[in-house]
């Protein structure tokens, strides 16, 4: 049972980066991309170490898992946020 | 445990980080080391002539697992000529750099160089060689951008990528014997190769990465500028110690590691290169304007002499035929490294008081520096290959034992490289005797002018002279009698 | 299946790995071409992990992809513009010279296949499990990184200090970065002590687990790096005799331990029983600050020009 609520978060997550990229490729500005990468990436980690995490199998694990995520939410944040200050004073919104 | 191996490596490395951290007695650290290595050089020497052989395991694991160091007569020779060379050089550079920040730069650097051609020479495992070679490699281009001129720092970017390029051609080498042989102890390897693919592909990645290194034609072509434009106590070591370093590494490779796996063709087109940078190294230098320039194409030159040893060394039937060849080699070997070291440091001082190296604005020279001309005419003399120098009986060994092997082919390149030689030489010298008005007062330069000069009395005289000893010394069992020219 | 499927995925990675490789030398747009370099190095950690060599794989990622990518960054940065670089080769010369690389990659990987259809013949691996007891550690890697082969290692340390000297001897350092806005700045004053926790907890776990001096010194680092960009223009570092001192460390106390060993009877970096363990810590702490100030250093680009830096004003902080 765990395994398999763990395969639907994994493969909801992977669907998540999936919708991200394509947003990446097709979107027409550059706000509108990071929109469509942070959120969708941020969220599809979340879910995807929240699928390992039921399957890691020791709690300690699990919490590392947690932590990694909690350090590339911080990350990306912090760099959409440079992206989009840096487009916005360059002007350039391609 | 007798851990004297260990000191020609650890005491220059020493110098450096106290170079490092007092930079204003630096000059100190460095003279101070560099009579501590050349003392523990000569200590090495003596123990080779007494045991033939030594070899420190370091960390007591049996080589393979731990690495070894070893010393024979060939790299107890080479030891002790680096760390003369660099002794003199050393002397040379507390009078030549006047900036303090230079200096203070260019000691750790220096001390780190040498540290790396002592470790590369006494080392005994391939991938220990590879790191070596890269400390050699970072340090002399750190070195050589020294001079900070536009000119220096593209000839050093290119010096930089081509010696990252040799090593890494090396280092894949180092990779494929693992992969064959499961160790890279070089003496354990000489009893694994045989004559297969994986040997002959190794050998001829490491070797082409060392030819890279060694400027042998046509991979010369990052020479001239690199030596050129470094400072002068840095051009000295580069010429007469780091391009010999990589030599040396071939040599072993060829004669200790994979000489089963050799057939002589593969020498003979090492042999033609050599040739070929003979005559164009000479005809460049020949045709050079500025003496530091002519000083590098003379390297290029050099270099391929001892290229051509290699064919004749190999044709040679093993026993005392083998070592005369071998002894006349290494006598070439250690007379290039004093006398080319002789000529930077002469053309340095006529660089520096003159403000200039246009060898036809030389006029007068003589007259104002007539100590560093000496030396210079010494150091051109053993360039040439004139008597009493070490290079006339290497030369003359090497064309014995050429027509012995019937490899003919060789005899007129070596003349022909002479001719150049002596050409291009006495135009120096004959711009530098002619009139003029000199290159600024006769002042007495001692700490300058005299470290050349000695140097160039060593490659020219002493080496000359005593040559017999540096044969029975590289080849114990030698028999001394034979070697009369 | 299971098996299929790791193939699949090595597979994938060994030709985005090439793809992203010659992506990255094709690239004319040098910001492209970094960009695309750090991305291979990313991957090229994923490799290694999948090699089973996690400590190699956490070197690449820190110094391969990260430090190695921040310094072609920052070179990009001197470049007065972005220009995009003009064809160095015809076309002609540039199709030679992948002809021959390529030919050359045939012959290599001939010659790896002959060597290792020779089958086993000698291997070290062995050698290091039947030694490891005797090493101090129990970590393989660290065991001939600092015990079987630590004259490599400390030679290592002196290439990297030969590297950041002559970037030192070049000039002085850099122009630095403005202040940051707020939420680059909160994220600095937050991940700065968590990658000196980490550089920590890397250094003492190399003992028995993949991490050790080289993973701990890119992390310290690191945090050098982001204060940089973080308007810190000495990135944290100390005064220059200070770091002139720390540069020095590593090597100082690597050549101290094996030299009185050698003093006391031993062989040079002879670890006595018992000791080898306590011995090794202490030069990989050492080694640490050391190659962390040097790549620091390295990023930085020389020493600061408001701090001390001449060799004449060094002289009261060095007795």
């Amino acid at each position: 049972m765990i395994d398999f609520i763990a395969i639907v978060l994994i493969v909801t997550g992977i669907g998540f980066f999936a919708v991200g990229s394509i947003g990446l490729l097709r979107l027409p500005d550059l706000h509108s991309r990071l929109h469509a990468l942070t959120k969708a990436d941020n969220l599809g980690l979340g879910l995807v170490t929240l699928g390992t995490a039921l399957l890691a199998g020791s709690l300690a694990t699990a919490i590392k898992l947690l932590l990694i995520w909690l350090l590339v939410l911080a990350a990306s944040a912090a760099s959409a946020n440079l992206i989009a200050r840096h487009a916005l004073e360059r002007g350039d919104e391609r | 445990m007798n851990n004297l191996l260990i000191w020609p490596v650890a005491l220059p490395l020493i110098g450096s980080l106290l170079a490092l951290v007092w930079p204003r007695r630096a000059d100190w650290a460095g003279i101070g080391a560099s009579v501590a290595a050349l003392a523990v050089a000569g200590l090495v020497a003596a123990d080779v002539m007494r045991h033939d052989s030594l070899e420190l395991a370091i960390g007591g694991w049996t080589p393979g697992l731990g690495i070894a160091l070893r010393a024979d007569g060939l790299s107890a020779a080479l030891l002790l000529m680096s760390s003369l060379v660099a002794l003199a050089t050393a002397i040379y550079a507390t009078n030549y750099f006047t900036d303090a920040h230079k200096r203070a730069d260019f000691w750790p650097l220096w001390l780190l160089l040498i540290t790396a051609l002592h470790a590369l020479l006494l080392s005994g495992d391939l991938f220990n060689i590879y790191v070596t070679l890269e400390l050699l490699g970072l340090a002399a281009v750190a070195l050589a951008a020294l001079g900070r001129t536009r000119a220096a720092l593209q000839a050093a970017v290119r010096y930089l990528t081509v010696g990252l390029l040799g090593s890494l051609a090396f280092l894949t080498g180092v990779g494929l014997v693992y992969a064959a042989y499961g160790t890279l102890d070089m003496s354990t390897l000489a009893g694994q190769v045989r004559a297969e693919p994986a040997a002959w592909v190794a050998l001829a990645l490491m070797t082409s990465g060392l030819l890279i290194k060694s400027a042998l034609f046509p991979m010369h072509f990052w020479l001239p500028s690199a030596h050129a434009n470094a400072p002068a106590p840095v051009s000295a070591a580069l010429s007469a110690l780091v391009v010999k370093a990589a030599f040396y590494l071939v040599l072993r490779l060829w004669l200790d590691v994979f000489d089963v796996a050799l057939g002589p063709a593969a020498a003979g087109m090492l042999g033609v290169l050599g040739a070929f940078a003979v005559i164009w190294g000479s005809w460049k230098a020949f045709r050079a304007e500025r003496l530091k320039l002519l000083a590098a194409y003379s390297t290029v030159a050099q270099i391929g002499y001892l290229f051509v040893f290699l064919p004749v060394l190999l044709a040679s039937a093993p026993g005392a035929a083998r070592d005369l060849v071998f002894g006349a080699l290494v006598l070439f070997a250690l007379t290039h490294g004093f006398a080319k070291s002789a000529f930077f440091l002469g053309a340095g001082v006529v660089l520096q008081r003159a403000g200039h190296d246009r060898i036809a604005e030389l006029g007068g020279t003589a007259r104002a520096l007539p100590v560093t001309t000496f030396g210079l005419a010494l150091a051109g003399i053993a360039l040439i290959g004139l008597p009493p120098s070490g290079t006339f009986l290497a030369k003359w060994q090497l064309m014995a034992s050429a027509i012995e092997v019937g490899q003919w082919l060789w005899i007129p390149v070596i003349a022909a490289g002479s001719l150049l030689a002596g050409a291009y030489v006495f135009r120096v010298l004959g711009h530098a005797f002619g009139p003029g008005e000199g290159v600024g007062p006769a002042l007495a330069w001692a700490r300058q002018e005299l470290p050349a000069l000695l140097l160039a009395v060593v490659a020219t005289a002493v080496l000359g002279l005593g040559a017999v000893h540096v044969w029975s010394f590289v080849v114990p069992g030698l028999a001394i009698g034979g070697i009369q020219p | 299946m299971n098996a299929l499927l790791w193939t699949l995925l090595d597979l994938l990675l060994a030709a985005m790995l090439l793809g992203l490789g010659w992506a990255a030398v094709a690239t004319r747009d040098l910001k492209r071409g970094v960009a695309l370099f750090i991305a291979f190095g990313l991957l090229l950690a994923l490799a290694w992990a999948r090699l089973r060599a996690p400590d190699l794989a956490l070197a690449e990622a820190a110094i391969g992809a990260g430090l190695a990518g921040a310094l072609l960054l920052a070179a990009l940065r001197d470049e007065p513009r972005h220009e995009k670089l003009a064809a160095a080769h015809s076309r002609a010369g540039l199709w030679t010279l992948n002809l021959l690389s390529v030919l050359l990659a045939v012959v290599v990987a001939w010659a790896l296949l002959c060597a290792l259809e020779m089958g086993e013949g000698l291997r070290l691996a062995g050698a290091v499990t039947d030694h490891i007891g005797q090493s101090g550690v129990s970590n393989p890697v660290t065991a001939v990184l600092l015990n079987f082969r630590a004259y490599d290692t400390l030679l290592e340390l002196a290439v990297i200090l030969s590297a950041v000297l002559g970037v030192l001897a070049l000039g002085p350092a850099r122009r630095g970065y403005g202040l940051p806005g707020p939420v680059l700045g909160g994220l600095i004053r937050w991940l700065v002590p968590l990658l000196i926790v980490t550089a920590g907890y890397l250094l003492w776990v190399g003992a028995h687990a993949p991490g050790g001096a080289f993973q701990a010194g890119a992390t310290l680092a690191a945090a050098a790096v982001l204060l940089r960009l973080g308007g810190v223009d000495r990135a944290g570092l100390p005064a220059a005799a200070v770091s002139r001192w720390l540069l020095a460390a590593g090597l100082l106390v690597f050549l101290g331990v094996g030299l009185s060993l050698a003093g006391l009877g031993y062989g040079f970096l002879q670890y006595p029983a018992g000791l080898a363990g306590g011995l090794i810590l202490v030069i990989e702490s050492a080694a640490t600050l050391s190659i962390a100030v040097a790549l620091a250093l390295a990023y930085v680009g020389g020493w600061s020009r408001s701090g001390s830096t001449q060799p004449d004003s060094t002289q009261g902080g060095s007795h």
